[in-house]
């Protein structure tokens, strides 16, 4: 299979923390097309097809979301609740990589239906491996759900 | 009652009753009946449509032969089926079933007709027999009957026995009514008897004075009586009076006048009256007018003859015989009055007679005795008369009353009888005598006496009598009773009375008698003790007095002795009674003063209300507390200190009278119109029986604690405010403070990658510097944000194995640093009671100081355990590495402390204070010791409580 078919969806508002996430997959050859959405509602349109991305075929579904939860407008735990409640995303693998390692913010997550929970390592080489375990694990390894979004 | 005891009536009403049952029941026992047969008719009709379907079945496929069959067999297995007959339209039988032993009852015929095919119809009939139904109500009235008869025996039984109790009990009562009444006639008849046998007596004895002749005789002229006069003149004895005949007497011409004319008219009409002669003494024949008197008894049967003879040879002897006759009358004590039968006007009074009713001679002449008796109307003074008049009784003797001329009555007894003198008019002569003193005196002394025994006998008042000349005394039952005897035991007399009284009061009862004797009332009056045989002690009161002759000699002494024994006792009692009531009502008194000043002084209001809220005391407390004065809210309602009554109603005065006591918060309004909040603890006051009368309420200002209250509000909702600002700023202090040490890191690796050879030496030591930074700054938040959430973090207790925990984080330690060699020591078996999560944390941190301050140490070794202290067991954790300066040891727990230059030892110095917190947060102490180079020991407690050992 071919893996640049598998897009992955970056929700991540902060430039320099996309900058370095999209270097870390570069360091660790993970060549799969990544669509950045820098708040919860560029994500949920992007997800949905609405607003800046109506018209887009909300079948192909991406292969993995990475979602930080402090993001402006939309939170990302809102994200992740909005895309739980959608027949089309509802079994969408969803990462929260946050800087966050507070206790509520994990619970929170795991009971919205988080599949992981990555903590962005201050250290970029630990990114780094963060990020390379991430892309073996979502793109390769996991075996993703059959096509969402039947009418 | 009564109408048991007729002979007919209950028996008729029984027969009734019987009859009513008997038809009640028969109607009840065919009303079964139908309804049974009509059940039966129901199912007959139900069945028969059944058999119909199976006939119609048959019929319709041409199986006549099975119909048939069907018929049969549907009869011969059901019991109850008396016949079945099944018939073409034509007339020809297909199939037939009939019961034979049925005879009894059955069933109308019930038809049905079975159409089938085109070919025709057939007709199908069913009977049902009834005789089950029959039967069974047969053996039930057989039953019911045998039950009636038993029913009706018993009830005829029953009422026999109680005719026969109510005749038995009538008949006993009139025997008793019947001897009652045969009583009272004997007791009359003998009363009677005495009465006329004093009465003849005393007219013997008047007739024996008079100079006339007067006798009896029996009808047929024996001589019965001859008084003074008569045996005088006639010479006869007295002996021998009684064996002459009156033929004796008289000569043979009068004796003819008297036997032809006198004795039948007399017999006759009871009186008659003529001229005859006596024989005197010498044969002397004297002329006689003459009455004779038929006597009879109440039956009118002739008893005796009487009969009066007057001289009258002589008229001077004549008028001087009535002159003495009316002295006589005159002289005698009884009253005579003498009234003519027809106008009842008195004719003859003698002098009692005037003086009894105290009107002149002249004057009752013209009256009639229903004049002075005031008992008696005219018809009942000839009701009275008539039997005399008649000549029915011989007499009559009455009591009754005559009225004094003055007005006042006189009780008198009356002995009437009435002659009829041969040329006079008929008369009654009333011999009256006043027995007034008689009844009174009989009555009083029979009262008297009567009264006098019981009052002494009531009061123990014994009386006695003294003699004072000859030393002799009489003393009344009572008396004797007081000193112990039996009435008449012993002879009375002083000295037996002295004899009695007790020795140390009889020279007082001396003194007294004496001093008696010396006073000019003779007044005497003492009390003393007695002793009566028995040996018991009595207390008398005795009152007497003494009587002087004309030269104040004293003769005689009477008094009184009262027993007041019981009386001294009895006051005795009531004073010491009196006394302690009045120590009681004293104490109780002060103990109501007392409480009352104590409800008035105490700070506290308390106010007393009755069930409707009105005021009905109010103490100082209240005054102070709610500024009105006492006198301005008693009789007021209560509600005047609540901002609404419904309020008061609802929540205060319903739920107390319904709890009986109650506490609550309330804010009530002063006077001054201010508001106070005080704590009301209310209570129902009731009477001694328990009913509820009124309230009591205790206020309590707690003003203040309230206020306190409103301010600890308020400083915890600015704590949680605080405390959430902590963590807002916390959370976001992990969020945002790291993202920008995350690009300096990243982009400081970037360049180190990408452009490194374009760097020199220093370059890529500052670029390396930076990195280095950023880490320690990432690894500064972190520790900073575990010391907040240790701060903030709820403690969700358990028990920890603190031993296994620290084996855990040793193990990690080790595989962090695979190269280093530690010596372990852990203690097996150290639990405590606490939040696993954070004394997890605490002893990473105190172990990870360890570990770390052993990495410059030859043969490094760490040590877990705990030892026993007061606070409970000290766990301690030691190492013997770097250690420190115990001049630091206070620097040691506080945030950002460090006591080893961080190219020593790496560390924030945040650790040791997390590790602080958590131990503080549990309620545990934590110290150290060490010295520098000698290792250092950090020891902890948990408090006992939250600590279990092993």
């Amino acid at each position: 299979m071919d893996p640049t078919d598998k897009v992955i969806l970056l929700v991540e508002d902060n430039a320099d923390d996309e900058e370095l996430t999209l270097r870390a997959f570069r360091k660790n050859n993970i060549l799969n097309p990544v669509v950045v959405a820098r708040d919860g509602v560029e994500a949920l349109d992007y997800l949905f097809g609405t607003g800046a991305h109506s018209g887009r075929d909300t079948r192909n579904q991406p292969q993995v979301v990475l979602l930080d939860l402090k993001l402006p407008k939309v939170d990302g735990l809102e994200v992740l609740r909005q895309l739980r409640a959608d027949p089309r995303t509802h079994l969408l693998p969803v990462v929260i990589l946050t800087t966050s390692n507070e206790e509520r913010d994990i619970l929170a997550s795991y009971q919205l239906g988080a599949n992981s929970y990555v903590r962005k390592p201050v250290d970029f080489e630990q990114f780094l491996e963060a990020a390379r375990q991430l892309g073996l694990y979502w793109l390769v390894l996991n075996v993703p759900p059959p096509a969402a979004g039947t009418p | 009652m009564r109408l048991w005891a007729h002979p007919v009536l209950p028996w008729l009403g029984l027969a009734l009753l019987l009859v009513g049952i008997l038809w009640i029941g028969e109607q009840q026992l065919r009303s079964q009946q139908a309804q049974e047969t009509q059940a039966a008719l129901g199912s007959a009709r139900h069945e028969l449509d059944l058999l119909a379907t199976l006939v119609r079945s048959h019929l319709e496929q041409g199986h006549y032969e099975g119909a048939s069959q069907v018929v049969q067999a549907w009869g011969s297995r059901h019991a109850h089926v008396a016949e079945i007959v099944l018939e073409t339209g034509n007339g020809f039988r297909l199939g037939q079933y009939r019961r034979p032993s049925v005879t009894g009852t059955r069933t109308p015929p019930l038809e049905a007709t079975l159409n089938y095919g085109y070919q025709g119809a057939a007709h199908l009939t069913l009977v049902h027999d009834l005789s089950p139904i029959t039967q069974r109500q047969q053996q039930l009235r057989l039953q019911l009957g045998a039950a009636y008869a038993l029913f009706a025996l018993l009830l005829g039984l029953l009422l026999r026995q109680l005719q026969l109790r109510q005749r038995e009990g009538a008949e006993l009562r009139l025997l008793s009514q019947r001897t009652e009444a045969a009583n009272v006639q004997l007791r009359t008849a003998l009363a009677e008897r005495q009465a006329a046998q004093q009465e003849r007596d005393r007219l013997i004895s008047v007739l024996e004075a008079t100079p006339d002749l007067v006798g009896m005789a029996t009808p047929d002229g024996r001589i019965l009586y001859l008084n003074a006069a008569g045996r005088r003149i006639t010479g006869l004895a007295q002996a021998s009076l009684q064996t002459h005949q009156i033929t004796d007497i008289h000569p043979p011409w009068a004796m003819a006048v008297i036997r032809d004319e006198g004795i039948p008219t007399a017999i006759r009409t009871g009186v008659w009256s003529g001229e005859t002669a006596l024989l005197g003494a010498g044969g002397r024949e004297i002329p006689v007018s003459q009455v004779i008197v038929g006597h009879r008894d109440e039956r009118g049967e002739l008893l005796y003859l009487s009969t009066i003879m007057r001289d009258i040879s002589d008229s001077k002897r004549v008028e001087a015989a009535l002159r003495h006759f009316k002295d006589t009358l005159d002289r005698i004590e009884e009253c005579v009055f003498i009234f003519e039968a027809d106008s009842l006007r008195f004719i003859y009074v003698n002098q009692g007679a005037v003086a009894q009713v105290g009107y002149s001679e002249a004057e009752l002449l013209q009256m009639t005795p229903l004049d002075i008796k005031p008992e008696f109307d005219a018809a009942r003074f000839q009701a009275l008369i008539e039997p005399l008049r008649r000549g029915e009784r011989p007499a009559i003797r009455f009591q009754t009353m005559h009225r004094h001329r003055d007005g006042h009555d006189i009780p008198v007894e009356i002995f009437l009888q009435y002659v009829q003198p041969p040329d006079e008019a008929p008369r009654f002569i009333a011999i009256v005598s006043d027995i007034s003193e008689r009844l009174r005196s009989e009555a009083a002394l029979r009262a008297s006496e009567a009264q006098l025994a019981q009052a002494q006998a009531i009061a123990h008042l014994g009386s006695w009598d003294l003699d004072l000349t000859t030393g002799q005394a009489t003393w009344s039952d009572e008396e004797y009773r007081l000193l112990g005897y039996v009435p008449g035991e012993v002879a009375a007399s002083a000295e037996a009375f002295m004899a009695h009284v007790h020795p140390d009061d009889r020279a007082a009862v001396w003194a007294e008698m004496q001093a008696a004797m010396q006073r000019e009332d003779g007044h005497y009056r003492i009390e003393h003790r007695v002793l009566v045989p028995d040996g018991s002690e009595r207390i008398v009161l005795e009152q007497g007095r003494v009587s002087f002759d004309a030269e104040h000699r004293p003769l005689h002494m009477i008094g009184t002795t009262l027993d007041v024994t019981e009386l001294r006792r009895t006051e005795r009692e009531l004073a010491a009674h009196r006394d302690r009531l009045e120590e009681l009502v004293a104490a109780r008194t002060r103990q109501v003063q007392e409480q009352a000043a104590i409800i008035d002084q105490i700070h506290d209001a308390v106010v007393s209300t009755d069930l409707d809220g009105v005021i009905t005391s109010w103490n100082r407390g209240a005054e102070r507390l709610y500024g009105y004065k006492a006198q301005e809210v008693l009789g007021r309602s209560v509600g005047l200190l609540y901002e609404n009554s419904d309020f008061l109603w609802r929540e205060v005065i319903l739920p107390l009278q319904r709890q009986g006591a109650l506490e609550l918060e309330v804010r009530l309004r002063r006077k001054d119109g201010t508001v106070v909040d005080v704590l009301l603890s209310l209570s129902l006051r009731r009477d001694p029986q328990g009913e509820p009368i009124g309230m009591i309420g205790y206020s309590l200002d707690i003003s203040e604690r309230k206020q306190a209250e409103r301010l600890l509000k308020q400083r915890s909702e600015e704590l949680a405010a605080a405390n959430r600002e902590l963590e807002a700023f916390a959370y976001s202090v992990s969020h945002d403070l790291r993202a920008p040490l995350r690009a300096i890191d990243g982009f400081s690796q970037a360049l180190l990658e990408d452009y490194g050879e374009r760097l020199d030496g220093p370059g890529l030591d500052y670029l390396r510097r930076v990195r280095a930074a950023t880490q320690r700054m990432a690894t500064l938040i972190d520790d900073l944000l575990q010391l907040s959430r240790v701060s903030r973090a709820a403690l969700q207790p358990g028990v920890v194995d603190l031993s296994g925990m620290a084996r855990e984080i040793l193990a990690e330690l080790q595989q962090a640093q695979p190269e280093r060699r530690v010596d372990i020591v852990v203690q097996p078996g150290l639990t405590v009671w606490g939040d696993p999560g954070l004394l997890r944390t605490a002893l990473y941190n105190l172990l990870e100081n360890a570990w770390k301050y052993t990495g410059s140490t030859e043969r490094p070794r760490i040590e877990v355990g705990s030892t026993p202290s007061e606070a409970g067991p000290a766990f301690y954790v030691r190492d013997n590495g770097a250690g420190f300066d115990m001049r630091y040891a206070d620097k040691l727990f506080g945030a950002f402390q460090r006591l080893h230059h961080p190219s020593e030892f790496e560390g924030t110095g945040i650790g040791l204070a997390t590790v602080q917190r958590i131990v503080h947060r549990h309620g545990g102490r934590i110290w150290a010791e060490a010295s520098p180079g000698q290792g250092a020991t950090f020891r902890f407690t948990l408090p006992p409580a939250v600590t279990l050992s092993g």
